[in-house]
């Protein structure tokens, strides 16, 4: 047990979290207890996925129904906890691909219904940032969210709670590698496949613009077309031998972007503290080179094992322990939300975090 | 007792049913989708009218479709997770146009005979289909689902003779039914006291367990396999990993 770790005011339900996620491609689950994952179970769709050269959410979705309540049983089992251990369910309600997220939301809702249990719904952005509390970080510290969908710098203040600092101006990175990675001609998924022919090519081989947005945002979208124009520039036979090289250079190029607005972000916020979370931070030349800048400037780095980096339920169990926990039968309405926008929309204004710790749980049945 | 949900079409329904099929209890929206807010709070609205609890319960059922994918999932995905943290009582599962045959073969329509025929909006203007027969108190199937597109309705439907129809496709396509056709006033959209009454009588496709009671989206995703391999060009859905 290690809720002493939880912070001053913010109760965490005093037992383990039933988690789950199906924001996207990914059916996960898990059992988290405090800042200790005791179980993570994610059933990935990349094969699935991978004939359509994209994740297509009508295939998603189906799939969510068919592995949702297997993969929950398998946290529960590794786990070892049974429903009448568990003091709380957690779930991703948002963004994401809304039939996605339906059938995760439907489902946790549903479970926590029968056992009685409060629900805590979860932003998958803040689960993503309390990845990091695994490795034992505190805030205050500025987290680098990078994934297919999003690129921002979050200054985390407390908890979960954050403020954004920068953002991207155009395409997120993980868009900006899956594009690379489609321009190569590389298979599914993308930033993966680029990754890996990377990580044997010279960075030095093709220049890409150094330049980069005035102020503190991000951008890709130039990177790419550069991109582009390389690879027009060159004939088929040197595309041929070099694209490893020239993948490597396009990856040092995004890789420098992040990792120069990250160290900047934090010198500027006054942070000592950075971490990263998101798909992206699993690219191990991102890895490498912010692990590098962070030691040569003196910030300590948090860096998620990959497995809390991709899509899992893992993050959403350790975000909710700094969430209100809305009690039953308060959340049976409760809706998904596919944007940020309609987060609002979804329900009127959020219970806010009680000071004390959630009700006791009531005797089962009925 | 049963727990019943139907949620394949823009109604959204549940009931509590004794195991003989009669309704206990029954909550019904036809406001439109809105399966996720109002599923749960219908469930739990059954259950404290009738004054019963989940001790009491011995199956919980959902209508499989084929409907509008995203409802439909919510109800199973309902009836999946509250059978699975239930851990005692069995889950179910019927085929939505089974329902509604048992329901039509109840309405006094057809008492004067003719085959039962479901219809249920598949949208983009077509219905999902299926033919069955009275049999003893029951029904049973004698044709498999069918997608037909709405201009084909009326010469579908006349092919097979005098036919009692129901089901939201019937309402919505009224205008395009063959005079060979009667359509049943009361069987309008698929409900819950209907799901629980067809798995309480053992109708057509009646299926039990969690590797059974999932949808029957009587369609295939939109989206089609490309050509494997590098170089192919993006077709595919949006960049992997978390949506915008
Ligand atoms: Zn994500």
């Amino acid at each position: 047990m290690r809720t002493d770790l939880a912070e001053p005011g913010q109760a965490a339900p005093a037992g383990p979290i039933l988690a789950v996620e199906t924001s996207c491609d990914d059916t996960s689950s898990a059992v988290v207890h405090g800042r200790e994952v005791l179980s993570s179970v994610v059933s990935s769709q990349d094969e699935l996925h991978a004939q359509f050269g994209g994740v297509v959410p009508e295939v998603a979705s189906r799939r969510h129904t068919e592995l949702v309540n297997e993969v929950i049983a398998e946290a529960m089992s590794r786990a070892g906890v049974t429903w009448d251990d568990l003091a709380a369910v957690a779930v991703t309600q948002g963004p994401g691909l809304i039939g996605a997220l339906l059938v995760g939301l439907a489902t946790a809702k549903s479970v926590a219904c029968r056992r009685r249990l409060p629900l805590i719904p979860v932003n998958h952005l803040q689960g993503h940032i309390a990845a990091n509390y695994a490795l034992g970080i505190e805030a205050p510290f500025i987290c680098l969210v990078a994934s297919g969908g999003h690129t921002l710098l979050a200054v985390v203040e407390e908890g979960v709670r954050y403020r954004v600092a920068a953002k991207t101006l155009d395409d997120a990175a993980g868009e900006a590698f899956d594009k690379g990675a489609r321009l190569l001609g590389l298979g599914y998924p993308g930033g993966k496949e680029l990754d890996r022919l990377a990580a044997r090519g010279d960075p030095g081989f093709a220049r890409f613009p150094r330049s980069m947005p005035r102020g503190r945002g991000f951008s890709f979208s130039g990177l790419k077309t550069a991109l582009l124009y390389d690879l027009r520039d060159r004939d088929e036979a040197e595309v041929e031998a070099h694209r490893a090289d020239i993948a490597a250079s396009y990856q040092a190029a995004i890789v420098r972007q992040l990792v120069e607005k990250t160290v900047a972000g934090a010198q500027h916020e006054g942070l000592r503290s950075v971490a990263v979370a998101g798909g992206v931070a699993a690219n191990s030349g991102l890895r490498a080179a912010l692990t590098q800048a962070c030691e040569a400037e003196g910030l300590r780095l948090s860096l998620p094992p990959l497995s809390l980096c991709t899509d899992n339920a893992g993050m959403i169990g350790l975000a909710a322990g700094f969430l209100p926990a809305l009690p039953w039968p308060d959340y049976l309405d409760l809706d998904a939300f596919a944007s940020d926008a309609e987060a609002k929309a979804a329900r009127p204004p959020r219970t806010r975090r009680p000071e004390r710790a959630p009700r006791p749980r009531r005797p089962r049945g009925a | 007792m049963i727990v019943a949900l139907e949620t394949a079409t823009t109604a959204c329904s549940a009931a509590l049913c004794a195991t003989d099929g009669s309704v206990v209890a029954e909550r019904v929206s036809l406001a439109g989708p809105a399966h996720s807010r109002l599923l749960l709070p219908f469930v739990r609205e059954v259950l404290e009218e009738a004054g019963r609890g989940w001790d009491d319960v011995g199956t919980v059922a959902a209508g499989l479709g084929p409907g509008a994918f995203t409802g439909l999932r919510i109800g199973i995905a309902t009836a999946r997770a509250l059978a699975q943290a239930d851990g005692r009582a069995e889950l179910a599962g019927v085929p939505t146009l089974s329902a509604l045959a048992l329901a039509l073969a109840g309405a006094p329509e057809a008492a004067s005979g003719g085959r039962l025929v479901p219809l249920v909006d598949g949208r983009r203007r077509e219905v999902f289909a299926a033919v069955f027969e009275p049999d003893g108190d029951g029904v049973r199937q004698i044709e498999d689902v069918a997608v037909v597109p709405a201009d084909e309705l009326a010469g579908w439907l006349a092919d097979r003779g005098p036919v009692v129809v129901g089901g939201d496709g019937a309402a919505l396509y009224g205008e395009l039914l063959p005079p060979s056709a009667r359509a049943a006033a009361g069987v309008v959209a698929p409900t819950a006291a209907m799901v629980g009454r067809a798995v309480a009588c053992g109708a057509p496709g009646v299926v039990r367990g969690p590797d059974l009671v999932l949808p029957l989206y009587g369609r295939a995703p939109d989206a089609k396999p490309r050509a494997a391999g590098p170089g192919s060009p993006g077709a595919g859905g949006p960049t992997r990993g978390c949506a915008p």
